[in-house]
C-alpha cells in the first residue's frame, strides 16, 4: 500500500470537502475519493504525492475545485465561500466537537464510574450500577470508545469503520444506563439549576448525547455520511450484544432462583441444576442480601424468592452458608463499601444463630487452659477470649464451638467491672429467656447453649461501643478416648463459626497440665513431659484436629470422686471387652454435599474394605429423597451443592426398626439448614420401639441442623476425628468395630454413702461426666417428665446439656427477676491452683538459675 | 455566416448528451457493476467522448432520480468497491427511453423510404 504524503492526504481532503460542501455533492465526493484511491492502488507509487493526487482530481473532476466552481456550486444560489472560510468553519466545527466530546464523552461518564466504585452512592441509594467487573468494564467502553474517537480526529485522519462501531456501541450503553435513571433525571436537573451539582444521574444521558454529536458532526460534510449512519447502527446493535451478554449471568440466575423456588418440586429441583451449570453465586449472594437484593440490577427486575428462600436456594447450590460468602465479599471490599458498612450491622442479634461478621467486632485475646487426669479418664479445659468492638454501637458477640466428642460445658465466666461472675444453670428454654430479657435492656448476659451433638452456642452482650471490651470463658469437662488401658486422647475445641474477625496470626497460649505424660502431634513438645506449654495461631485451632495424648496407669480400673453437688459418690470403672462383629451391622447414611467433595475416594475405599459390616447404604438424592443400595460399588457418586440428609436419615430409622441388631453410621458434611420439615424424622424417632445406636462421622466445618434436631430425640455418637481425612477416622472406626478388637469401655455409676467406694480418689470432674450421661439417659427415656428431671440433673451439676444452659447476668437483681440462681464460689470446675503454681515455681526458679550463670560470664567479656 | 455554418462536432456534442445515460443504463442491463470499471469503460468507449467527470455527477442524478442504486463493499485490499445495478424503475425507463428510441429509428427509416402517405 502506498504511503499517503501530508500534503496529498489534506489537498485530497479539502477537495473532497469542497466538492462535497456543493448542493448534492457528498454523492460525487464518496465516489471521487473511491475513484481517486482505486487509481492510486492500481498505480502504486512508492509515495503519493501532492502532485499525483492533483492530477488525478481535476481529471476526474473535470476541473479544479480549488480554482473553478463546480458547476453544481454554478447553479447554486448560495453565496459562494472562500476555501479559507470553508476550512476555518471546520476548524471552529472540530474544536467544539472536541470540547462537548471530551466533557461529556469522557470525563463525565470517567468521573462517575470512579465516583461510584469509591462510595457505592446509587448502589446504596437506588440500583447498583456495577454489580460485577463485567458492568465496570462494560461502561469503561463508553469513554474510552469517545476518546478513541477523538483522538482520530485530533491526528486529522478520517473516521474509519471500526470508530463509527464504537460510537454506536457506546450509545447502546448509554442508553441502557439512561432508561433506569430517567426518572431521577428531573430532580438532577433541579439540582445542577438551583445547587450546581447533579450530573452524575446525568452522565449515560450526556455520552449518549456527546457520541450522537460525534457521529453527526464528524459525518456533516463529509461524503461517508450515510456510511456513517449505517456503521453507527451495527455499533449500536453490537453494543447491545455485548450488555446482553454482560447481564446474561443475572438474568440467567434470576430465571432460575425463579424455578428453584417454584412450590413444584420437579421445577425447584430443576431450578437448583440450573443455577449449578449457568447461575451467577454473586446474584444468588445479592438476593440473599436484604440491602441488595432489590438493588442489584440495572434493568433487571429481580427474583421473586424472599431472603429467606434464597438463602436456601444458595446453600442447596453452593453447599455453603450464604453469610460465610458474605463475610468473605465484605472482607474483600473493605469497609467502605456498602457491604463493608452494611456489615456493621448485626442482623442476628439475640438470635440462636452466629449469622454475619460485623466489621468492627474482633477477638482481641485468647487462651486455653487444661489439666488432664488421663487414669480417671477425663480432661478439664477452659477457653478464655476476649472481645473488642471497634463500631460506633453496642454488638454481641456470637462463636459456635465444637467441643471434643462427649465433652460438656461445665464452667461459664463473664467478667463484670474486672470480676469474673458465674452462670446460673438451668432448663434451656428459661436462661435463653432470662438472656433475651436482658439483651433487650442492653444489660450484660453471657448465654451457653447445645447447637447439635458436641457442639455450643456462645453469645453474648453488649461489648461496649467504640474499643469497649468483654471477657468470656467456658469450662468444659472432657472424657478421654481411650484407645488402649495405657492411653487416653482427646481433641482440642475448635471455633466452627463466629460472627466477629480474628487475626489468622493471632497467637493462643495452650497451657495444659497432667498427672502423668502427654503428648501432641500438632503442639510443640514442652520441656516438661506432664505439661504442654505452647502458643498455636488462632486459625490452626479452627484447621485439622489437634490431638493430646496423656499415658494412663493400665492397672488402674477403679476411681471414685465425690457428688459435691447431690452427694454420695460416683463409681467409675474402665474395662476391655472383645467385639464380636455379629451384635450390629450399619446401615450407612451418605451425604452427598459438597463437603463430602474431597473425602470421596476415601469414604467410598473404607466403606469397601469394611462391606462385611454394611447392610445397607442410604444415599442422599437431591430429586428422591434418598436411594438405597447394598453395596458401596453399586452407585456412582457425585458430592455437590448442599443437600438434604433428613429423609435418608428417616428412611434409615425405618430400615433399623425391623432390627434389634443393625446401628446407624451418618457420614456428613454441615447442614446449616434444615431443608425439609423435621416433623417426618421427629416423628419416626418418637415412634420407634428400639434404640438404634446412631454414629455421627463429620466431615467438613460447620453447623447441622439435622444435628441439633435429633439431639432432641436421641443421642447420637460422635465417631473420633483424629485425623486429617474423614476417611482415615472412617477407616479406625470400621476397623475398631472388627471382629476380636479390644475396645476400653468407661462406666460411671453414682453411688449413695452406705456402698464403698473402691479404686483411686479423682476430681469430681468422673461425677460430671456421670451427671451428663444420666442426664441424657433421662431426656431420650422417654419417661414422665423427661425433660423437666434431665434438665434439673443437668443444672444441679452445672451442665450445658440439650435440655440445659448456661447464662451469666450482671447483678442479683437480674438473677431473682429471672428466677435463677447462679453457682456458689467453690463449687464450679477450675484449673487447680496448685498446678499452675507449682509450673510457675519451675519457671522462676529455672530462670534464677539461667540469670545466675549468664552474669559472671558477662562479667567476663 | 460562421454561425450559421452547420458543425458536426456540435451535432455529435448534443447527440452524445442524450445517449450518455441511455448508454449507462443499459450497460446495467445484465446486472451490478463496479462502479470504478464502468466509468473507465464508458471513458474508453470510441464515439462516446466523456471523461470521469461527466459520468460520476450522472450517476449520482441517476441515483437520486431512482434510477440506480448503489452498494458499497468493502475490501481488504484497498479502497471500498461500489457497485452499481439498476433499480425496478430504471429497467421500466430504459425499457421506455429502448422503445422511444426504436419508434424513432423506425420513423426515420420510414421517411428515408418517402414516408406514410396515409400519415
Amino acid at each position: 500500500m502506498s504511503k499517503w504524503s501530508d500534503a496529498a492526504r489534506s489537498y485530497f481532503e479539502d477537495a473532497l470537502g469542497l466538492v462535497g460542501a456543493t448542493e448534492g455533492g457528498a454523492e460525487l465526493a464518496e465516489d471521487i475519493r473511491i475513484h481517486v484511491e482505486t487509481e492510486i492502488s492500481e498505480r502504486k507509487p512508492g509515495l503519493v504525492t501532492k502532485e499525483i493526487v492533483e492530477g488525478i482530481v481535476v481529471r476526474v473532476l473535470g476541473y479544479d475545485p480549488f480554482v473553478k466552481e463546480s458547476p453544481a456550486r454554478k447553479e447554486s444560489k448560495a453565496p459562494r465561500r472562500s476555501l479559507s472560510e470553508i476550512v476555518e468553519d471546520r476548524k471552529n466545527k472540530n474544536g467544539w466537537t472536541r470540547f462537548y466530546g471530551w466533557t461529556f464523552g469522557v470525563i463525565l461518564p470517567v468521573i462517575t464510574l470512579i465516583f461510584e466504585i469509591v462510595t457505592g452512592a446509587c448502589a446504596s441509594a437506588f440500583f447498583d450500577p456495577i454489580p460485577s467487573i463485567g458492568h465496570i468494564v462494560l461502561i469503561a467502553l463508553v469513554p474510552a470508545g469517545c476518546a478513541w474517537c477523538l483522538l482520530g480526529i485530533g491526528r486529522g485522519g478520517p473516521l474509519g469503520a471500526r470508530k463509527i462501531l464504537a460510537l454506536g456501541g457506546t450509545i447502546a450503553i448509554s442508553l441502557y444506563y439512561t432508561i433506569p435513571l430517567a426518572v431521577f433525571m428531573p430532580f438532577a436537573v433541579i439540582g445542577i439549576i438551583f445547587y450546581g451539582f447533579g450530573f452524575l444521574p446525568l452522565a449515560p444521558l450526556f455520552s449518549m448525547l456527546a457520541a450522537f454529536g460525534l457521529i453527526k458532526r464528524l459525518g456533516k460534510g463529509n461524503p461517508e455520511v450515510p456510511r456513517y449512519w449505517r456503521k453507527a447502527g451495527v455499533g449500536f446493535l453490537l453494543g447491545l450484544l455485548v450488555v446482553i451478554g454482560v447481564e446474561s449471568p443475572r438474568y440467567l440466575t434470576t430465571l432460575g432462583l425463579n424455578m428453584a423456588g417454584s412450590a413444584d418440586p420437579e421445577r425447584a429441583m430443576n431450578g437448583i441444576g440450573f443455577l449449578r451449570t449457568f447461575g451467577s453465586e454473586k446474584t444468588i449472594l445479592d438476593s440473599c442480601l436484604p440491602e441488595f437484593r432489590n438493588q442489584s440490577g440495572v434493568l433487571w427486575v429481580g427474583p421473586r424468592n424472599s431472603p429467606e428462600q434464597a438463602r436456601e436456594i444458595f446453600y442447596r447450590v453452593t453447599g455453603r452458608e450464604y453469610y460465610v460468602d458474605a463475610d468473605r465479599e465484605a472482607a474483600s471490599q473493605g469497609e467502605g463499601s456498602v457491604l463493608g458498612m452494611r456489615s456493621r450491622w448485626d442482623w442476628y442479634r439475640g438470635d440462636q444463630v452466629v449469622g454475619r461478621k460485623i466489621h468492627g467486632v474482633s477477638l482481641q485475646h485468647s487462651r486455653i487452659d487444661g489439666v488432664v487426669e488421663a487414669d480417671a479418664a477425663h480432661a478439664y479445659l477452659e477457653w478464655t477470649m476476649e472481645f473488642r468492638n471497634d463500631t460506633p454501637m453496642q454488638q454481641e458477640a456470637r462463636a459456635l464451638w465444637r467441643l471434643p466428642p462427649g465433652a460438656a460445658v461445665t464452667r461459664v465466666n463473664l467478667w463484670v467491672n474486672g470480676e469474673a461472675r458465674e452462670a446460673a444453670f438451668n432448663a434451656k428454654s428459661k436462661v435463653v429467656e432470662a438472656y433475651k430479657r436482658v439483651v433487650t435492656r442492653r444489660r450484660d448476659p453471657l448465654l451457653v447453649t447445645t447447637a447439635g451433638k458436641d457442639h455450643v452456642l456462645a453469645q453474648c452482650f453488649p461489648i461496649p461501643r467504640n474499643g469497649g471490651k468483654m471477657k468470656i470463658r467456658l469450662g468444659m469437662v472432657v472424657p478421654l478416648h481411650l484407645e488402649s488401658l495405657d492411653q487416653g486422647s482427646f481433641v482440642l475445641p475448635s471455633l466452627v463459626g463466629e460472627n466477629f474477625y480474628a487475626s489468622e496470626e493471632l497467637g493462643v497460649p495452650v497451657w495444659i497440665d497432667s498427672q502423668t505424660m502427654l503428648s501432641s502431634l500438632s503442639l510443640e513438645s514442652p520441656d516438661l513431659a506432664d505439661t504442654i506449654r505452647t502458643t498455636v495461631d488462632f486459625s490452626d485451632l479452627n484447621g485439622d484436629p489437634i490431638v493430646v495424648y496423656a499415658e494412663r496407669d493400665p492397672e488402674l480400673t477403679r476411681f471414685w470422686s465425690e457428688n459435691p453437688y447431690s452427694g454420695g459418690i460416683t463409681q467409675g470403672t474402665v474395662s476391655l471387652e472383645t467385639v464380636v462383629s455379629e451384635d450390629s451391622k450399619l446401615i450407612v447414611v451418605l451425604d452427598t454435599s459438597v463437603a463430602l467433595s474431597e473425602s470421596l475416594t476415601e469414604v467410598r475405599a473404607a466403606l469397601e474394605r469394611f462391606g462385611d459390616q454394611i447392610s445397607k447404604i442410604v444415599v442422599v438424592d437431591e430429586r428422591l429423597g434418598y436411594r438405597v443400595f447394598d453395596s458401596p460399588s453399586d452407585f456412582k457418586w457425585k458430592a455437590e451443592g448442599g443437600k438434604d440428609n433428613a429423609p435418608a436419615l428417616e428412611h434409615a430409622f425405618q430400615l433399623a426398626e425391623n432390627s434389634a441388631t443393625e446401628s446407624i453410621l451418618w457420614i456428613h458434611g454441615p447442614q446449616p439448614r434444615e431443608l425439609s420439615s423435621a416433623e417426618g424424622l421427629l416423628r419416626q424417632l418418637s415412634r420407634r420401639k428400639n434404640t438404634t445406636p446412631v454414629y455421627s462421622l463429620s466431615c467438613g466445618k460447620g453447623m447441622n441442623g439435622v444435628l441439633t434436631t435429633l439431639e432432641k430425640r436421641l443421642d447420637v455418637m460422635s465417631v473420633q476425628r483424629f485425623a486429617k481425612s474423614p476417611g482415615t477416622d472412617l477407616n479406625s472406626f470400621l476397623d475398631s468395630r472388627q471382629s476380636g478388637r479390644g475396645r476400653v469401655v468407661i462406666n460411671y455409676q453414682h453411688l449413695d454413702g452406705s456402698e464403698e467406694a473402691r479404686g483411686r480418689k479423682v476430681a469430681d470432674h468422673a461425677t460430671r461426666l456421670w451427671a451428663l450421661s444420666e442426664a441424657k439417659r433421662i431426656l431420650y427415656s422417654r419417661e414422665n417428665k423427661a425433660y423437666e428431671r434431665s434438665a434439673k440433673l443437668a443444672a444441679q451439676h452445672q451442665l450445658v446439656t440439650p435440655a440445659s444452659g448456661a447464662v451469666v447476668l450482671e447483678n442479683e437483681r437480674q438473677y431473682k427477676e429471672a428466677g435463677l440462681e447462679p453457682v456458689k464460689e467453690g463449687t464450679t470446675a477450675s484449673i487447680p491452683d496448685g498446678v499452675n503454681s507449682v509450673i510457675l515455681l519451675v519457671f522462676a526458679l529455672g530462670s534464677i538459675l539461667a540469670i545466675r550463670r549468664l552474669l559472671p560470664a558477662r562479667r567476663d567479656i | 455566416m460562421p454561425e450559421d455554418k452547420f458543425n458536426i462536432d456540435n451535432w455529435a456534442t448534443q447527440a452524445r448528451k442524450g445517449l450518455l445515460e441511455y448508454s449507462i443504463l443499459n450497460s446495467l442491463v445484465e446486472g451490478e457493476r463496479y462502479g470504478y470499471l464502468l466509468v473507465k469503460q464508458l471513458v474508453g468507449m470510441d464515439g462516446l467522448g466523456v471523461s470521469e467527470g461527466t459520468v460520476y455527477p450522472l450517476l449520482s442524478r441517476l441515483k437520486r432520480h431512482g434510477l440506480v442504486e448503489t452498494r458499497l463493499e468493502e475490501s481488504s485490499e484497498g479502497p471500498a468497491r461500489k457497485y452499481y445495478s439498476l433499480t425496478p424503475l430504471g429497467r421500466e425507463q430504459l425499457k421506455l427511453m429502448t422503445e422511444y428510441i426504436g419508434n424513432l429509428m423506425e420513423g426515420i427509416e420510414t421517411l428515408k423510404k418517402g414516408g406514410n402517405e396515409n400519415v
